[in-house]
């Protein structure tokens, strides 16, 4: 058995087979133990040479997935996203993955889930060498029986959760939030949550031993805003040399702040094409410092690049002309909004071939291409009058009008009365039946209105006013002019 | 101590006239035209760079502000470099309308921020030296901290920025820092050149006439004029391409279509 101190006597961390028939456990008492066998043979455990064993095993387990995680003591997490269809499914992965660590000499438990929470539940309770595989959003039935001890808690709290008598995860998913989180701390229903996948967990990944990685440790721990700057502007520079060097150029960094209670707090920043100018990397992180909590303070920092492309190196010597810098500093910008509004947030408009006002632009992202179209199709439309904005969806109005498919002469919009002084129209719109069904026959008749009040109004009627195939004769507003 | 070093005295008359220029009186900065000859000569060129201005709506149209956005298209049709359309609400700008208007696609970038970052956002883009301009769908009051932020951050970056005010509530716009401040109305269109009433009693449209009130201006006076709606639609008559491309046959859609200004009954 291996032996170490937990604070009053030494405890068995780790036993044999041979040791386990003999009715020694981990956890109990080395005395205990020696009682139990007395020619036992006790080693001292060398932690921290374990660790780096397992860290050299995640860094091995790269082959299988990009993101691999050591979890000291004995857990190596592994993101499988994406990556099955290459071992040929989840299956095959697995058992690939387990002939090999056998091949290796390891004794080990496997265990793919949605969330890491509920493979390390299924690691805790499986059986040796049989992989467990949990298909997706099954993991609360697949957690339902076991043990709440499977849920990284501390062992005061598993044994008073036994002792309330919520011995399964079921159990504990049943009973009341509040009572609980008020004996038990958050911890618990965090714990809970994050197995369950209500809850993100990240994964610290084991990086590659070819990444570009800038780490600073510091001798007191910083706190504020100026401080982690300055930080920032160390380590970018030395990344962007690497990046020189190598020719690349970042599309995403990570920006790992360790705290000193040993939880780390991550920064993303994406930028919408190769990036390695100094400047232009430190201002997109200066951005996202006031999303890193420091609490009582980071001691370290790390910046790692998750993803990088090639960049030419002619590039660099360009940045010196006029246009170029304007480009760099409005890439520079379009990047800082994308991260603080969110990428999806900042898009350029792009015609689209529809006659349907509301269809006849698309949203595309900022970096994107504009779409080629056949302009001569809708080239002789463009020539007539459209308003700058659409009323989204259309304001039904209510119209009074001298003939079923006239001109309007008085229309109610938003409570008010507009009398109409003059009208031009109207600008018949088929529904495009090539695209949807339902507009099969559909007319709608756009005319311009303008009022009493002097303001033009753009208004269109369903149907052309006579037949009751082409539409019910309503009127909306689509937009002002 | 007198100062021997000529460096050091040239230093400080720019620093002297870097801090005299935010009075803004002798200013040489490049100007941007409105479009309309009169409205320039009244502000000595057009718009200068560096600073924002305000455009309000009338009528039905001042929480909707489609004749704003259809006056800083036009202004800006004139200028060149990106521009970043700031808005806050769901996004209700009609592409087909802003070409129209002057505006190509390409030059379009649209930022939909939410609510409370949105004056931080415009802050940080008008100091953005690259930017064309920027132009901001305001659905709050502007305080008066908040434009005086926005102008010094477009003397700091050079852009021009411009506020349309969509906001409902009060009538009279509060106080604020912005170098000028418009209201668009629509006017009565002049009468049409055929005068004749259609069958349905109405008579067809006339070009568009707008007022365009400027109701204040730092360093300067208001005005009022009242023009023709600026026009920057290709072609107003679908038959000129036809007859370009000799096809006068088929026409290019099957779908029928009645040409503006042909009021049927």
């Amino acid at each position: 058995v291996l032996h170490a101190h937990d604070g009053r006597r030494p405890v068995v961390i780790a036993c044999d087979p041979a040791a386990r028939a003999m009715g020694i456990r981990t956890g109990m008492p080395l005395a205990q133990a020696r009682m139990l066998a007395p020619d036992l043979h006790a080693e001292p455990a060398a932690v921290e040479a374990d660790d780096a064993a397992l860290e050299h095993l995640a860094a091995w387990c790269l082959w299988l997935s990009p993101l691999t995680s050591a979890r000291p003591p004995d857990e190596i997490w592994i993101d499988t996203a994406g990556c099955d269809h290459l071992h040929g499914g989840e299956e095959a992965m697995l058992a690939a993955l387990g002939d090999r660590m056998r091949d290796l000499g390891y004794r080990h438990r496997l265990a793919l889930a949605d969330t890491a929470g509920a493979a390390y539940a299924l690691t805790r309770s499986a059986r040796i060498e049989a992989p467990v595989i949990i298909p997706p959003h099954a993991q609360k039935a697949a957690l339902n029986d076991l043990p709440v001890a499977g849920l990284r808690l501390s062992a005061d709290c598993v044994s008073g959760l036994n002792r309330l008598g919520l011995t399964t995860i079921g159990a504990l998913c049943r009973a009341p939030r509040a009572p609980l989180v008020r004996r038990f701390g958050p911890e618990l229903m965090r714990r809970l949550d994050q197995a369950l996948g209500h809850v993100a967990e990240p994964l610290l990944p084991q990086t590659s031993l070819d990444a570009i990685i800038a780490r600073r440790s510091f001798v007191e721990p910083i706190g504020t805003d100026t401080a982690i700057a300055a930080v920032i502007d160390v380590l970018v520079p030395e990344i962007c040399e690497i990046l020189i060097q190598r020719g690349l150029g970042a599309r995403l960094l990570d920006l790992l702040c360790t705290r000193v209670d040993d939880t780390v707090q991550a920064v993303r920043i994406g930028t919408a094409s190769p990036v390695r100018e100094a400047f232009h990397l430190a201002r997109l992180l200066k951005e996202q410092i006031e999303t890193i909590a420091p609490g009582f303070g980071i001691e370290a920092m790390q910046l790692v690049v998750a993803r990088s492309e090639t960049l030419e190196n002619n590039l660099q010597g360009q940045a010196s002309l006029g246009e170029r810098t304007r480009d760099a500093d409005l890439s520079c910008l379009i990047d800082r909004l994308r991260n603080s509004v969110g990428p999806e947030n900042v898009l350029r408009l792009a015609p689209w071939p529809s006659d349907w006002p509301e269809h006849s632009q698309t949203e595309i992202p900022v970096d994107a291409r504009f779409p080629a179209l056949p302009w001569a199709a809708c080239g002789r439309r463009q020539a007539l009058p459209r308003p700058v904005r659409l009323t989204t969806p259309p304001d039904p109005i209510q119209v009074v009008a001298l003939l079923p498919d006239g001109a309007p002469r008085l229309f109610l919009w938003r409570g008010h009365r507009h009398i109409v002084r003059g009208a031009d129209g109207p600008e018949r719109l088929h529904g495009e039946w090539w695209r949807d069904r339902a507009v099969y026959g559909a007319i709608r008749d756009y005319w311009i209105v303008e009022t009493e009040d002097d303001e033009r109004f753009w208004l269109f009627r369903r149907g052309d006013g006579v037949h009751d195939w082409s539409g019910d004769r309503s009127w909306f507003l689509h937009g002002l002019f | 101590m007198p100062i021997r070093d000529p460096d050091s005295l040239a230093l400080l008359r720019q620093q002297i006239a870097r801090i005299e220029r935010h009075s803004g009186s002798q200013d040489d900065r490049p100007q941007l035209s409105t479009g309309f000859e009169t409205i320039d000569a009244h502000l000595n060129g057009g718009l200068r760079r560096g600073s924002v201005h305000e455009v309000f709506g009338a009528g039905s149209d001042r929480p909707v502000a489609v004749k704003p956005s259809r006056f800083v298209a036009s202004i800006l049709s004139g200028s060149s470099g990106q521009i970043v359309w700031i808005t806050s609400t769901a996004l209700d700008l009609h592409l087909a309308g802003l070409v129209q208007s002057g505006l190509s696609p390409g030059r379009l970038i649209i930022v939909q921020a939410r609510p409370d970052s949105m004056l931080g956002l415009c802050e940080d883009v008008l100091r953005e030296p690259g930017v064309g301009a920027m132009v901001a769908d305001l659905d709050m009051p502007l305080t008066l901290t908040a434009s005086r932020r926005l102008q010094l951050a477009a003397e700091y970056g050079n852009g021009i920025g411009f506020l349309l005010h969509r906001e409902t509530g009060r009538s009279t716009p509060s106080a604020s820092a912005c170098a000028t401040r418009w209201r668009i109305r629509g006017a009565a269109s002049s009468v049409v050149p055929f005068g004749a009433s259609t069958g349905t009693g109405t008579i067809p449209l006339g070009p568009e006439h707008w007022t365009i009130d400027l109701l204040r201006q730092r360093a300067g006076r208001a005005a009022s004029w009242t023009f023709e709606a600026p026009c920057h639609a290709p072609h107003a008559f679908a038959l000129a391409p036809v007859l370009a491309h000799r096809s006068m046959a088929a026409p290019a859609s099957h779908l029928s279509l009645v040409s503006p200004g042909a009021a049927c009954a």
